[in-house]
Order: structure tokens, then sequence, then C-alpha cells
């Protein structure tokens, strides 16, 4: 079917053309037109075509200025209690109920997101950098620093991550940065491992043999072939593991390593309100709802980026 | 066979690795169990009171002496005493094992079973807003965060239907919810990944020649592509039970269950030191194992593996 | 259809009379289009009409993109989802095919037509044994017990020529050679007595020694089970020979339909045409090796050696290649496998070396050690004198590589496709420092235009290139340092045939212009004889023959380059070169005046 469907395709980027004589005869000698809506035109055409990719964006974009400026959604104080409104219902005053001190629940939440995104984000940029390192070093190396690195990577992938995150939270102290430092520090191993392979992948590619003809030295042929053509699936998965990073940050926080309770934060919340679970459900599972919509979206745009690969999201 | 050798050898090297990391980094932690023993003492006496403790715990002597007492004391299945029960630490945490085992091992049989069903059914589905309907859950499956699922389980069949008791069930029931609530993300991640690679083996030539013999979808699916499809999969299963552990602390903590999840939480957050090296070097041990069974099932799967030596 | 050196006109004359009434399978106006999300769909196939009569070949030949492939999928109703006929009919033995339901089609498909995928290895089921593949449309259409089936299966390999067919029913389709690997598929399409075959490509990924067995087995399959056959090629060579009918195909529409002979006699369309002259129909060895000859003699014949390569030797550990050893045992430890041994060869300044081989022949091994690109284990290699010395990662390699560039087979895989043209022509000048940017922008500009490419790719990626244009990018990187010698590694092998024949010319041209010295690989001595001057055959990592290419062409001296030269599809079949070969005629190996040239002192040295 794969034939087919490059056949379907090419067959299509000419049709698309109109045959003016002089391109008819371009194709006779080899040349062939311009596949049309090649450019970059097309890639950012691509989430208008698809209702779920553009909702995704929406949501991101929503997410993304509540971190921003969290009053232009919720304009109240996340932490003003009011002892006549407990454990109220959601209604149109208070869209996600009240909490046992009477704090709006949707304020709490809205002005929960920068916290959480932003962990989310630190721990990410630290996995990627120091994991892309050393997955570029040990590709590039090869040989005994290779299997050196790797065994040192399969250790630390060998430890659960949620017990290294919590010995290093120990060691670090409780807050929401120093998650984002713990799971940065988890998410090394599968960075490195990423990188080497695909450093590992694109080396082999005739096209990195070829330049050897260039007649430049090494580090130029790996930063000028290698490195940008392996980056692109390692720039994909990291923009998957945002997404699975929103969730450990929830889950450490749920656990309560995490910002002290009166902070607002997403896993936070869900595990302040988690003692009325019986009753009160909407305390917990409405700030659970938005931590998987923002989940769904950023999987959601790394999917997009990543057409035609595929990666476990654990 | 030699490689296979090598391939333990190397298991070794990783759980060593485990246990070292897991020690020094909790021997950098500022303070130490010590410090959590004397918490409620005040005065002028904490810091006669706080060497005394050290002295008896043996945290006074220099960090290599202590790393070689502990490695020489695991290698003889001898962690120490935990800090906080006066009792091996082993015993500590085997005492919880069983839990945990049983609700880690349910939850990963669920995930498979229903990840393996759902890509097939995926596949086989004609009606085309069905198959997206259902195309659409692995996704969410992965988003929905662990203890949210083990939250709306036991609002649903705790408080709702009262089918099990919110606060530690020791039925199978109970226990079946709670690897419910593990199994949905690791089925997810399952079923993502079986759902893609089924994709890729269905466009596949020798998919392409099966269905023009005349095999019927399900043959076609079920007989040749499944199998290909499955071999990552497989593989990936070591990264799965890595992730199910962690998961079980999350869902202990939801539904009150006293496991290794809840036990590993509290010690290192007291720095019993004995107790949370046990659980790395289990932890490392499980992986490792799991790994070796996963190269030593893969070419028995797929004979190309032992060809290629 | 016994031996494929009766020529097809005859065949056809003697078979068609009598069998007109109904043909087996009917297209008639068939109409197939895919939809492409966002756009207007794309028609493919435009008013298709083809028979196909029983006990004979019809091929359907045409590029990639022509629909061909489409065409045999609307028969067998494996059109993808985005894919549907609009109009028209295909009928078999009098029942309608278009618009069966799915259920309907399976049980035609696999029953009444058999299918033959393009490539054999990758056309079985890695993980499962060979017997019980072959068995798959038996039981899918509940055709006898299980052992009965394997009893018919083990009948079948048998007849379709595989050796010791018990031993071989457990077998895993890795284990096996791609040649064996077709029969088993071939084995396969027939077990439930299909009256039609469709065959995609069947010989495409096989060697052309390889390719010859199968179609000759489908030959005799015709005859013995008249059996009718729709074979798919991009191949007018093998179609001439093997079909009684022809229909050329190009943009979804046949351009030229009708009797083998009558088609290459008279192709009447300007494409079909084009088609004829760049297939290996009528190959003559002596003639193009003649032709060849008329630029060599401007070839002064005492100008200096570029390429030395003496007693080069490499062996691999372990992992012994699919093709030398198809029956390695599972556990059996590290083995070496000797790559190439002990290869001597000479190129002298503006000549063509062709060295041909087959699939495991180590004639890759052989150019990488000669660019560097692998180390030798024995044996050394000079270039203009200087020894090439292997690097790991290619440091201080530069100066060896002014003077030697090299062209890969797969243009798609030989470019970074991140990079545009000009980037791409501006890496080796930088790279071996030359001038200016505005000297290098000038130099890129030239090389566009020396390699027949319009000014303004400059500034695409080569992802918007189709084959052609990308293989001559290629050309114009390997040319930019001005290197004295070109290694082109199989250029044309993964092109359209009608693109080939221009990179050749392209080649020919830059040769002559330039001066340049060329080690020309292929596994196609059809390919290799019109650019040679001297050739050198491989096998198994061992030169079997070495020497001027008119001598090789014409008297081979070894059963293997004689079956080589037997197996180039379409040799044996008249073709528009015929008329010509009476000029070749007067040349003979022997007449001192075409050994004046390069290859002279060679000629001595023709091994076995």
């Amino acid at each position: 079917m794969t034939t087919l469907e490059t056949e379907g395709a090419t067959e299509a980027g000419e049709a698309a053309t109109p045959m003016s004589p002089s391109a008819r005869l371009r194709r006779r000698v080899g040349l062939r037109p311009r596949p049309p809506g090649h450019g970059d035109r097309r890639r950012w055409a691509a989430p208008l075509r698809s209702p779920g990719l553009l909702a995704a964006y929406l949501w991101i974009a929503v997410i993304l200025l509540a971190a921003i400026h969290p009053g232009l959604f919720a304009a109240g104080d996340p932490l003003r209690q009011d002892g006549s409104q407990i454990l109220l219902a959601p209604g149109a005053d208070h869209l996600f109920g009240t909490d046992d001190f009477g704090r709006d629940q949707f304020t709490r939440a809205v002005w929960g997101t920068r916290l959480s995104l932003q962990a989310a984000v630190v721990a990410v940029a630290i996995g990627l950098v120091s994991g892309s390192l050393i997955g570029l070093v040990a590709g590039a190396l090869r040989g005994r620093a290779d299997s050196i690195l790797m065994r040192i990577i399969d250790i630390m992938l060998a430890v659960p991550s949620l017990i290294v995150s919590l010995a290093i939270i120990s060691a670090l102290g409780r807050g929401t940065l120093n998650i984002a430092v713990a799971i940065g520090i988890n998410s090394t191993a599968g960075f490195a491992r990423l990188m080497r392979s695909e450093v590992l992948k694109v080396s082999n590619a005739k096209y990195v043999e070829a330049s050897v003809f260039a007649g430049h030295g090494y580090v130029r042929r790996l930063f000028k072939h290698v490195v940008p053509n392996a980056s692109r699936s390692v720039l994909a998965a990291a923009t998957m593991d945002i997404g699975t990073a929103i969730l450990t940050v929830a889950a450490l926080s749920f656990l309560g390593l995490g910002a002290p309770p009166p902070t607002p934060e997403w896993g936070l919340l869900v595990a302040e309100g988690r003692t009325f679970i019986g009753v009160q459900w909407w305390l917990s599972l409405l700030p659970g709802l938005v931590i998987v919509l923002t989940v769904l979206a950023v999987y959601r745009v790394g999917r997009s980026f990543n057409r035609g690969r595929t990666r476990v999201v654990a | 066979m030699a490689r296979y050798g090598l391939r333990l050898l190397y298991g070794v090297i990783v759980v060593w690795g485990a246990f070292t990391g897991a020690f020094f980094l909790l021997y950098v932690v500022p303070g130490d169990a010590a410090g959590g023993l004397t918490a409620g003492a005040d005065g002028a006496d904490v810091k006669q009171l706080l060497a005394e403790q050290r002295e008896l715990l043996g945290l006074d002597r220099p960090v290599w002496v202590q790393y070689w007492d502990a490695l020489t004391g695991a290698l003889q299945g001898d962690f120490g005493e935990s800090i906080y029960q006066r009792r091996p630490a082993v015993e500590v945490y085997f005492e919880s094992f069983p839990e945990t085992l049983k609700l880690a091992f349910l939850g990963l049989l669920l995930a498979v079973v229903l990840g393996v069903t759902l890509s097939v059914v995926i596949e086989l589905t004609n009606w085309k807003w069905a198959r997206e309907l259902l195309i659409s859950l692995p996704p969410v499956a992965v988003s929905l965060p662990p203890f949210l699922v083990g939250l709306v389980l036991l609002q649903v069949f705790a408080f709702q239907l009262h089918w099990i008791k919110a606060v530690n069930d020791p039925s199978f029931g109970g226990l079946l919810i709670a690897s419910a609530a593990l199994a949905v993300a690791g089925g997810g991640s399952i079923s993502q990944l079986l759902t893609a690679n089924l994709r890729g083996a269905l466009t596949s030539p020798y998919v392409e020649t099966a269905r023009n013999w005349g095999l019927s979808r399900f043959d076609v699916v079920v007989r040749h592509a499944l199998k290909n499809a499955a071999l990552p999969v497989i593989t990936s299963l070591g990264t799965t039970v890595g992730v199910m552990v962690g998961g079980t602390v999350l869902t202990e903590t939801v539904f009150s269950r006293l496991g290794v999840g809840r036990l590993v939480v509290d010690a290192v957050d007291g720095r019993d030191m004995p107790v949370v090296l046990v659980a790395v070097t289990i932890s490392a041990v499980i992986f490792v194992a799991v790994n070796l069974v996963v190269d030593a099932v893969h070419p028995l799967l797929d004979k190309r593996i032992q060809w290629d030596g | 259809m016994s031996s494929p050196e009766v020529p097809s006109t005859e065949r056809v004359s003697s078979s068609a009379p009598g069998r007109q009434s109904t043909p087996l399978l009917r297209l008639r106006d068939v109409s197939a289009e895919f939809t492409v999300p966002g756009r207007a769909p794309v028609p493919v196939l435009d008013g298709v009409s083809l028979d196909v009569e029983a006990g004979s070949i019809r091929a359907v030949v045409g590029e990639s993109g022509s629909g061909k492939s489409t065409l045999g999928r609307v028969v067998t109703g494996t059109l993808p989802e985005n894919g549907r006929v609009t109009a028209g009919e295909v009928v078999l033995g009098g029942r309608t095919l278009t618009g069966l339901s799915e259920r309907q089609y399976r049980a035609v498909r696999g029953k009444e037509i058999g299918y033959i995928p393009q490539d054999a290895l990758l056309g079985l089921n890695p993980l499962l044994p060979v017997g019980v593949q072959a068995a798959e449309p038996l039981r899918a259409h509940g055709v006898g017990s299980r052992a009965e089936r394997r009893e018919r299966v083990l009948d079948l390999f048998a007849k379709v020529g595989l050796r010791d067919p018990a031993r071989l029913y457990g077998r895993h389709p890795h284990e096996l050679s791609g040649g064996m690997c077709q029969r088993v598929l071939i084995a396969a399409a027939m077990s439930t007595r299909p009256r039609l075959l469709i065959a995609d490509e069947p010989t495409t990924a096989l060697d052309v020694t390889v390719q010859r067995t199968i179609l000759d087995l489908l030959s005799e399959l015709v005859e013995s089970e008249d059996l009718g056959i729709l074979l798919i090629t991009h191949d007018l060579g093998v179609a001439a020979e093997r079909a009684d009918e022809i229909a050329v195909v190009k943009d979804g529409r046949i351009v030229r339909g009708g009797r083998t002979g009558e088609v290459i006699a008279d192709p009447g369309d300007p494409y079909t045409e084009d088609l004829l002259r760049s297939s290996s129909l009528g190959f003559s060895g002596r003639q193009a090796a003649a032709h060849r000859l008329e630029y060599a003699r401007t070839v002064p014949a005492d100008s200096p050696v570029v390429v030395e390569a003496k007693e080069v030797g490499k062996t691999f550990t372990s992992r012994a290649s699919r093709a030398s050893r198809p029956f390695r045992a599972a556990r059996s430890g590290p083995d070496t496998v000797t790559a190439v041994a002990g290869a001597s060869f000479q190129v002298r300044r503006g000549t063509t070396l062709g060295i041909v081989g087959e699939s495991g022949s180590g004639k890759t091994t052989l150019v990488r050690i000669l660019a560097g690109l692998t180390p030798a284990d024995s044996g050394t290699v000079e270039i203009d004198g200087e020894p090439v010395v292997h690097h790991r990662r290619g440091a201080g390699q530069a100066a060896l590589y002014r003077k030697v560039q090299m062209v890969y087979q797969d243009p798609f895989a030989s470019l970074n496709p991140r990079s545009t043209v000009r980037a791409i022509l501006d890496e080796p000048l930088r790279g071996h420092r030359y001038g200016t940017a505005q000297e290098r922008a000038r130099r890129i500009t030239e090389l566009l235009e020396v390699t027949g490419l319009p000014a303004e790719l400059a500034d695409r990626y080569t992802a918007e290139l189709s084959g052609g244009q990308r293989q001559r990018v290629a050309i114009a990187r390997a040319l930019a340092p001005r290197p004295d010698v070109v290694v082109l590694d199989e250029p044309v092998s993964a092109l359209d045939v009608t693109v080939q024949r221009q990179i050749l010319a392209l080649l020919d041209s830059l040769q002559r212009e330039l001066g340049l010295t060329y080690v020309f690989i292929s596994h196609d001595l059809g390919v290799i004889a019109e650019v040679s001057d001297e050739i050198v055959v491989l096998q198994h990592g061992h030169i079997v023959e070495r020497g001027p290419a008119l001598g090789i062409l014409t008297e081979p001296r070894t059963d293997y380059v004689k079956e080589l030269l037997a197996s180039i599809p379409g040799a044996a079949a008249p073709g528009p070169a015929a008329e010509a070969r009476h000029d070749a005629a007067v040349l003979t190996p022997h007449d001192p005046a075409v050994l004046v040239g390069p290859g002279r002192s060679a000629a001595t040295e023709r091994t076995t």
C-alpha cells in the first residue's frame, strides 16, 4: 500500500499542475514540476484541516494565556476565604464550586496553571538539554565512551522514576520547582537514549557518508548533517514529554511533595478535594479534567510533529 | 549462550549501580535518620542527643565504611534494620511486597489484555465513526492522571454503587478495581504503540500478499500482522513494568492500601535508608529480570534474532 | 515458451489463433481515482481496456507513477481506502468483478486470481514458516485438511523447482534466498489452481540470472496450466521477451497496445519509442562496445594510470550474506566471509572501468575501499600515485577527496533532505577551499548548467526534486571540487529507464568535456557494456574476468559471464538496435585496429 500511496501522491502533484508545453518537455527530460504544497505554508495550514489538532492548539493558547495572565479568566484572589460559601456546588458564580474554606475552586485552578506549567516546562528543558548532550556524545564517540554512558543510562532506567524522584525531592526539599528538577533528572535517561539512537540512525544515512567527500572535518559534518536531522524526533518527543511531565508534577503534588497547601496547584487541588470525593466529587474531578485536557492537547500537538514515527508514552 | 551470560553480567552491574546510586543520593541528602528520630526533642541537649543517635546508628563513620558495610550486608541479604520499626528492613519490605505484587501483576495483565484487544478491535471495525471513536481512546487513556482515574473509580464503586470499601478493601473486587485504575495508563500506552505498529504492519508487502491470497480481515490482522506488530511491544514491557511499580504508589495512596508504594514514600521522607535501599535494589532486580526474560523470549518469537547473532 | 532464445514474435503467431473468442480477463474502459484530503480527486487510470487470454502473458509496461500497479489492484480488488473505480468493468471468465462486495471478492482473490508481489523477501511474513504461508490460500478458501494442504504444498514446492521441499517447509523466509522466496510465492499463488496470475514486478528485486530462471518458470506454468498472466513491469525488455501482448501505460492511459512483435517493430507512439530506445531490447555487447570504442580512440593510449589496485582483499567476520549462504544454521558461531579477494586492476586517465557483479559479489566493498571508506585487509590502492588510507570518520582525507568523488545509487538517500541544492553544492566548495563567496556562487551556477539543471533550482530543497533531478544534483556535487576520478556506485539503477538514459548521456558528455576518469559499478551488464572501456566481472568476491569491454562482451571466457550476457532481458529479442549490428560485425576482438586504445596492455591480463 505504501507504494501505491506514494504513486497516488506524485500523480496528485503532477495532475494538479496544469501542463504547459514547456512543463511537458521538462518532464520528458526527467525534470518534474515542483510538487505543490510542499513548502512551509502547508505545514502551518495543517492544524486548520484537522479539527482535533485545531482544538488542541486553541486549548494550549488558552492555558498559556491563563499562565501568563490569570486575572483575565478569574479576577478574584485564589486564597480569599469566605466562611459563608463553603463547599458549594458548581454554578454560575462558582464554575467549579467552592472548597471547605469557601475559596472559589475555578479561580484556584486558573491561578494554579502557571506553577504547574512552569514546572513541566522546566522539567522537560532539564531532561532535554542534559539527555541530548549525553546521547549526542555517546552516539558521536561510540566505542568505549558509548558503552560506559549507556550502562549508566541503563542504571538510571532500572530504578522506577517515582522512587528516584522521591529521593531527589527529599534531598532538595519540597516544592514545585524541586519536583521539576527531579523529573528533569529522571527524564534525562530517556532523552539520552532517544538522541543516541537517532544519532546512530542518521549517521548511517548515505547523505552523511557522502558528506565526507566535501572535505570537512567530523565535527562540522556532525553538526551540519547529523544533529539537525536527529533532533527532529527528539524535539517531537520533548513536546510529548511536556504532557507526561504535567502528569508527573501533578502526581507528586498529589502525594504532597510539591508546594505547601494554600498554594494553588493542579495536583494539589485534586489532592485537597479528595477528602470530599464521596459527595463533593467536583472539587477533585473538575481540576483533574483541566489536567486531562491539557495533557491531551499537548500529546495531540506532539503527535502532529511526530508524523510517521511512534513512541511510547508511559 | 555466551551472549546471555554477558547480559546477566550487565544485569548485575545495573543492580549494583542502582544500589550505589541510591546510597549516595541519600547520603548527600541534608539531615539523616537521627534528625528524624530526635525531631521531638528540644532544648540544649538536642545536639548531644543527635550525636548519640548518630553513633548508635553508625552514621558517624566515614561514608566509605558505611557504604562498604551496606554493600557487603546487602550481598548477604542483610540491609540492616529499619530505623523506625527496629526490625530488619528486608522483613519490613517483604511484609508489604505481596500486596503490591498482586496489584502490579493484575494491573499489568489487565493492561496487556485491554490494550491488545482494543488495538485489534480498532483494526477490525469497519464502521467509520465507531473506529474513529475507538482510535481516540488510547491517547485519552495515557492522558489521564492515574490518581484521578483512581478517584473516579473510588467515587463510582465505593460511594455510588457501594461495591467496595473506600479504605483498604481486602476483597478481590477491591483489588480488581485498584488494579483497573493502574491498568488504564499502561493499557493506553500498550494500545497506542500496538495500534501504530499494526498500522505499519498492515501496509507491509507481506500483508498485501496475504490479502491477495483471499484471507479474511481477521486472519490478516490476527494471524499475519499482530505478531509482527507485537514484537516491539514485548520489548517495551520492561519499561511498562517500571511504570507500573511507580503507579502503585499513587494507586495505594488513593485506595488507602498498605503496600510497598506507601512504605517507600514514608521511608524516603524519614530517610529510613535501609528500607529505601531494599526498595531500590528489588526494583532494579525486577527490571533486570523482566528484561532478561524478554531477551530470552524474543528469539523464540522471532527467528531472525538468533540468526543475526 | 520453452526457452527464452525463441523470439517472442514466433510464439505469438503460433499460440494466438483459436483463442480470440472469450478472453480470460477483460477490462473495459476502466477508470480509477484517488481522493486526497482537501484536494480534487486524482485520476490514476483513464479508460483502460485490455484483455488477457488464457495460456498467454499480457505485459503492462510503464514507469513509476504510470498507474500500472493500480491496474493490478483494480483486478484484485485491493485498491487502498482512498482509491475507487469510477467507470468501466472488469470481467473474469464471464463474471463481472467490479461492484462485488469485499466478502464476494475474497472468494475470488487467491482462488481464481493468483498474485505474485514485487519483492519476494518482503512479500513473505518474516515470522511464519514458508510452508505454512504457501498453504494460506488453501486455508483461506477452506480447501482440504491440514495434512492435505501440506501434501499439496510439498508437491508444489517440487514443481516450482525448490529442492528438498520437506526440509524447506519449516524454514523461515530469512533463511531463503530471494529467488527461493519468489518460488515459494509462486507455489502459494498456484496452490488453488487459479486461472489468472497477477505478477507485479515479480523479478525486479532479483539478480539478473535469478530473474531469468523465475521468468522461465512463469513461462512454463503458462504452457502447462493454461494460465493467463498479467505481468506488470517497468522493463520493456522483460515484456518483449516474455509476453504475447503488450500494453504500454503512461499517465493512466494505454498509449500503445497489441501483439508484442507488432509493438516492437512499429511503436507508432513517441513514448513507446522512447521506452524502446531506453530498454536493453536487442542488446548487443559488440555494438555497445564498438560504440564506446569511438570515444576510446580519442584517449591517448599512453594516458597515465590514475587508479591502481593491487591484490586488494577484505573479509568480514560473522553475519553471512543471505545470498551466499541461504542455509546457514541458526546457532552456528561467528563466521568469516570473503567480500573481496586479490583484486587488482588499473584505470587510465579519461577512461571508464566498469565493475559488474550480482548482489553479494563484493563490488560495493571494493568500491568503498577504493574511496577510502572501508579499510582493506590486504593489498593497496593508489590514486595518482598516492596510497589511499582509511581513516575512521574521514579525518585528513580532504586531499584524497579533492581527487576522488563519488555518486551514490539512491539519490533520495544520498542528499540531505533538509538542505537546499545551493547548500549541497556549496559544501564541497567550502570544504576544499574554493575561492571567495562570489567565486563559489559562480561555480554553483556553472555546475547547475553543466548538469542540465535550471538555475532556479538552486534554492529548492532536495525533497522537492524528482529522482532524475536529484541524481543530477549528486553529480554536480561530485564535480564541484574538479576531481580526476568519479566513482559511480550504481548511479542509474534507482531511476526510471528513460531517466536512466538521460543520466548516462550526461555522464558520457561530462567525461568527454572534462576528461574524467570513471569507476562505474553496476549489477546491469547492459549498462556496463555501454559505458565501459574495460570491464571487471566479480563473483563472490573474486574477479572472474577482466579486460577490454569488447573482448568480454563478444567472447566471454567463463560460463558465468556467458550466463550474465544471456540474462540481459530482451537481449535475445530483436530490437531497434539490431539493424546496427551489421556495422559492428566488422569489428572483431582480434582486429588490431580495435585494440589501439587504453585497453591494449590490459588485454593480456584477462584472468581465467
